[in-house]
């Protein structure tokens, strides 16, 4: 496969997954990059923006096995793992996977789950391996892990620690959608669809494992310059001497920022990377990395404002201007 | 012949037959004389003759002041007899080699007189008019004035309404005028000085730049693209030359890169995109978001500069001319758009020739430069006056009004002065002047020769006076008197009928300055004219804003900032700078606290520290023996007159609040329960 293929194989899913889900085609597109970039996306929206449909539509389109947790206060990280059950008929000890082992993962309302729970699934999300009595048991590859969280719900939840968020690729903002987009939801609806019922839909399964696989090998060709290393380097080295933040991004991050800036060179079609991509990625990666000052929160200053602010005074390599 | 004694008694005011005129002494008399005996040509001159052997006597006529006769010095010095020719001359106006001279001197300066001497000078239509006639008087002097009468005359009408004076005239500054003139050419000089510099140097860095320029890598090094050199220019034109240089140089990197800054520029030259080192090529498209035209353009071009700035394509020929064709298109888009702007200025720009001085100008055919000029030459000081006649004139011997717009008082005080001793020459009688004078103002045409013995004088168009009682006719035009001159209590009047006369292309002709010099020079006292200049000065700068007509108004707005400073107030100390401050208040660090509480979800760990301390103070308002919170909530319910199994509640909730998980909103709700029962037993 090459960057032509992948481009056209990027935007024909994109294309799929928009069917159904309206008016977030960046939301869908941040995903998929993720998706390629083997990491983890951490989805935030208000109830209702179909943050649910977008992972469960996407699990249709790339034929890959998904499973949904819903996390409440009182799940445990067997939940999540698995556990080894007595069978009594076998007279030992059987393993029973939890719903981690899957390709995609929808970790739905993470933030309602007490933090141990939380804690067994990032494990996994970091080692993508479970271990369980002692037993360490790989998950399948590609395994991605998409959560969500609801941002006005404090009653009973469990936030994301700073140290764990960064485990997360990117975090996506979903948004509300724009009139158009709404009536055209509602349109949606009154042609019989529904979202509880997504296999009606009729999503085409476009991509399987194996040809996920083949697109990660391509983002290893897409070749970076020196240039561009400097200004990722640059933009994440200055979040940590920034004066409203008062922990920066890690290393782990500038890795991120590359990794996503690759996979968006690729989805145009280009075989390198170009400013461009990775100006179109700093927010995601990076807005869930930074733990601000509380005089900057005291004042209404965000991390999007922090990155924003960042990117406009770092110079962009060979510019003309 | 027999002398006429036409002198008159002196009166301290009132005009007078010019008899013996105080500074001139017997030369009046003998002008005097010869005029107003009406003798002809050859008998004036015999009598003359046998006049000027009488001067050689002193106190020939015992009305001498002991002043200077410098007519008589001329009549009487080697060289004062008139130089060549001076023995054919009639003795009374002996022409002076030395004005002469001057006179040439002064126009011979090309770079005043350019009326004179720039070749193809093109008169004003009413110049043409007025001093073409005296043409073939002037060929001498002035060469080029014969040559520009035969040419048509300059385009613009000459009644256009010209409100200053376009050509650079200092010479009014008098001695200041020359440090003026210098520091003005060593500022132009200092200018001129740093463009060259600056050009000198981009081009000999553009130069150098060329010589050390490396070969292009060859095909199979691998290669890393550079940004363009000079990567802040901002003319599109040169960034263009430049890239085409570096193509020429086989560079084909550096030329994308500079043909692709041309393309930015012009489209920011245009106000379309906001060059910035933080913006990406994906920034600038969007930007062109409501321009799609040039987005699809631009867009080309970035597809395939960034194959060569970020990808590892090697520029050729071939992909140089696909981007410098989609570059040129966008910055010929922005040239045509210059072009309709520019070109309406260029075409109102053309011109009709060499321009020549507006009219009036004072080193322009109209102007009095010339006069000023020999004046200054053969007079202790002369020069313009600017500033009003309202002070003392002490230093001052003869004023030239040359049509001044003076007011009443103003003539008064210089009537005035001229009849204490001062001379006045008046080209031109106004009605001010006439008035005093004396005189029935009728204005004459006289075509033929002026008559001054002695001199050559001309004229174009001379206007003359008609019946000038109580004057002595200096120069005459025919019968009518041209030149007048009439004792004004202790000074002297002079009066020329035509006020032109005196304007430098008329001076300029034969011997026109020979007699107004002879007549006006003062080597011992300043000359001063009186023009439309005067009154544009000011001895103070309150006199200068009364001069403009500008004190009512200043007065009102003066009015005005008084009414507004009163109504405003009046500080009663300086304005101090406010206190800033160095520190937060305790409620924003209390706040930043309180939202770090909450964002780790530790109500329940705040509500069980404040409980804790809030049941201490509870047990020291309401002591009781039992520590168990049965025990206690009785005796508060007592002391309050509240249910006690609620207050028992809340204090079990307290009191569980950090084993118990609990929403954030009830910890809240049970610390203000707490808080209000603490108030209600009497605080803390």
């Amino acid at each position: 496969m090459n960057v032509e293929e992948f481009s056209r194989a990027f935007h024909e899913t994109a294309d799929e997954v928009s069917r159904v889900l309206l008016g977030q085609r960046e939301v869908v597109e941040h995903v998929l990059v993720a998706v390629l970039s083997r990491g983890h996306v951490l989805i935030e929206g208000v109830p209702g923006l179909g943050k649910t449909l977008l992972v469960r539509a996407l699990g249709q389109v790339l034929s890959c096995s998904f499973r949904r947790i819903q996390f409440t206060p009182d799940l445990m990280p067997s939940d999540v793992t698995g556990n080894n059950v007595y069978n009594t008929k076998a007279g030992e000890f059987m393993f029973v996977p939890g719903p981690v082992f899957t390709h995609l993962l929808l970790a739905d309302e993470i933030n309602r789950a007490p933090a141990k729970t939380q804690a067994a699934l990032l494990e996994a999300m970091q080692e993508r391996s479970v271990t369980i009595d002692g037993t360490t048991r790989q998950l399948p590859d590609p395994f991605l892990v998409l959560a969500t969280q609801n941002p006005v719900d404090s009653q009973g939840t469990y936030p994301l620690p700073e140290a764990q968020l960064d485990r997360f690729l990117l975090k996506v903002h979903v948004g509300y959608p724009s009139v158009e987009v709404e009536r055209g939801i509602l349109k949606n609806y009154l042609g019989g669809f529904d979202p509880g019922r997504l296999e009606e839909a009729r999503l085409r399964p476009l991509l399987d494992v194996e040809q996920l696989l083949q697109m990660e090998g391509v983002l290893r060709s897409v070749a970076v310059q020196d240039e561009i290393l400097d200004y990722i380097t640059r933009i994440v080295t200055r979040t940590r001497s920034h004066g409203s933040v008062y922990v920066g991004a890690s290393p782990r991050a500038s890795v991120a920022l590359l990794s996503t800036a690759r996979a968006a060179a690729a989805a145009q079609g280009r075989a390198f990377v170009v400013p461009d991509d990775v100006k179109a990625y700093a927010h995601g990666v990076l807005r869930h990395r930074l733990i601000l000052h509380p005089d900057a929160e005291l004042e209404n200053v965000s991390a999007d404002d922090v990155i924003e602010g960042i990117l406009r005074e770092t110079p962009v390599p060979k510019s003309a201007a | 012949m027999a002398l006429t004694n036409a002198h008159a008694e002196h009166e301290p005011s009132g005009p007078k037959t010019l008899s013996w005129p105080r500074r001139r002494g017997p030369a009046r008399k003998l002008h005097a004389l010869s005029r107003t005996a009406a003798l002809s040509s050859k008998a004036a001159l015999w009598s003359k003759a046998a006049l000027c052997a009488l001067l050689l006597a002193p106190d020939a006529f015992g009305d001498d002041t002991g002043e200077s006769d410098p007519v008589a010095e001329v009549l009487t010095s080697p060289g004062g007899a008139g130089g060549a020719g001076a023995e054919d001359a009639p003795e009374f106006w002996v022409p002076d080699p030395t004005i002469a001279s001057d006179t040439a001197d002064l126009l011979a300066d090309g770079d005043r007189y350019r009326f004179c001497q720039e070749p193809g000078y093109r008169l004003w239509p009413h110049e043409k008019d007025t001093y073409c006639p005296l043409a073939e008087h002037l060929a001498s002097r002035c060469p080029e004035l014969p040559r520009a009468c035969e040419r048509p005359p300059y385009g613009v009408s000459a009644e256009k309404d010209w409100s200053f004076d376009l050509s650079p005239d200092l010479d009014w500054l008098g001695a200041a005028a020359g440090l003026v003139r210098i520091l003005f050419w060593i500022v132009l000089g200092l200018g001129v000085a740093l463009l060259l510099r600056a050009l000198v140097k981009n081009l000999a860095e553009e130069i150098q730049r060329r010589r050390g320029r490396e070969a292009p890598t060859p095909e199979f090094v691998a290669w890393t693209p550079e940004a363009p050199e000079s990567p802040r220019e901002t003319d599109v034109q040169r960034l263009l030359a430049r890239a085409r240089d570096e193509a020429a140089r086989g560079d084909f990197a550096a030329a994308c890169g500079t043909a692709y800054a041309a393309a930015l520029r012009a489209l920011e030259h245009r106000h379309l995109l906001e060059l910035h080192r933080s913006r990406t090529n994906g920034d600038y498209l969007r930007q062109l978001g409501a321009h799609p035209e040039e987005r699809e353009q631009l867009r080309g071009v970035v597809r395939e500069i960034e194959t060569v700035q970020f990808g590892h394509a090697l520029p050729d020929q071939a992909l140089y001319e696909r981007i410098l064709a989609r570059v040129t298109t966008l910055v010929g888009q922005a040239a045509v758009l210059l072009l309709f702007v520019i070109a309406p200025l260029v075409l109102t720009g053309c011109g009709d020739g060499p321009v020549p001085d507006a009219p009036g100008a004072a080193h322009g055919p109209d102007g009095y430069a010339l006069l000023e000029g020999l004046l200054q030459r053969h007079s202790s000081s002369a020069g313009r006056r600017v500033r009003r006649l309202n002070g003392s004139m002490e230093a001052v011997s003869t004023f030239v009004a040359l049509s001044p717009n003076l007011r009443e008082e103003e003539w008064e005080h210089l009537m005035n002065w001229v009849s204490g001793g001062g001379t006045l020459l008046a080209a031109g009688v106004p009605a001010q002047l006439a008035k005093r004078l004396e005189y029935e103002p009728e204005v004459r045409s006289c075509d033929t020769v002026l008559d001054a013995p002695g001199l050559a004088l001309v004229h174009a168009k001379a206007d003359t006076f008609g019946a000038f009682p109580e004057t002595s006719t200096l120069v005459s035009c025919g019968e009518a008197p041209f030149l007048v001159g009439m004792d004004y209590g202790e000074g002297v009047v002079y009066a020329l009928a035509d006020a032109g006369w005196l304007r430098n292309a008329s001076l300029a002709a034969a011997d026109n300055a020979q007699l107004v010099v002879q007549l006006l020079a003062s080597p011992d006292g300043r000359v001063e004219l009186l023009g439309p200049w005067t009154g544009s000065g000011a001895n103070h700068p309150l006199e200068s804003v009364h001069n403009a007509g500008l004190t009512p108004w200043l007065l009102q707005l003066l009015a005005l900032a008084v009414a507004y400073a009163v109504s405003r107030g009046v500080r009663f100390r300086s304005p101090v700078e406010p206190v800033r401050e160095q520190r937060r208040a305790f409620v924003e660090h209390a706040e930043a606290l309180a939202n770090q509480y909450a964002r780790s979800r530790a109500s329940g760990y705040a509500l069980e520290q404040y409980g804790r301390w809030a049941l201490e103070r509870i047990r020291e308002r309401v002591p009781v023996r039992e520590r168990d919170l049965h025990a206690l909530a009785h005796a508060v319910a007592r002391r309050t007159g509240g249910e006690p199994m609620a207050i028992l509640k809340i204090l079990v909730e307290v009191q569980s609040a950090g084993q118990i998980q609990g929403a954030p909103e009830e910890h809240h709700r049970t610390m203000q329960a707490l808080s209000r029962i603490l108030r209600d037993v009497g605080g803390a």
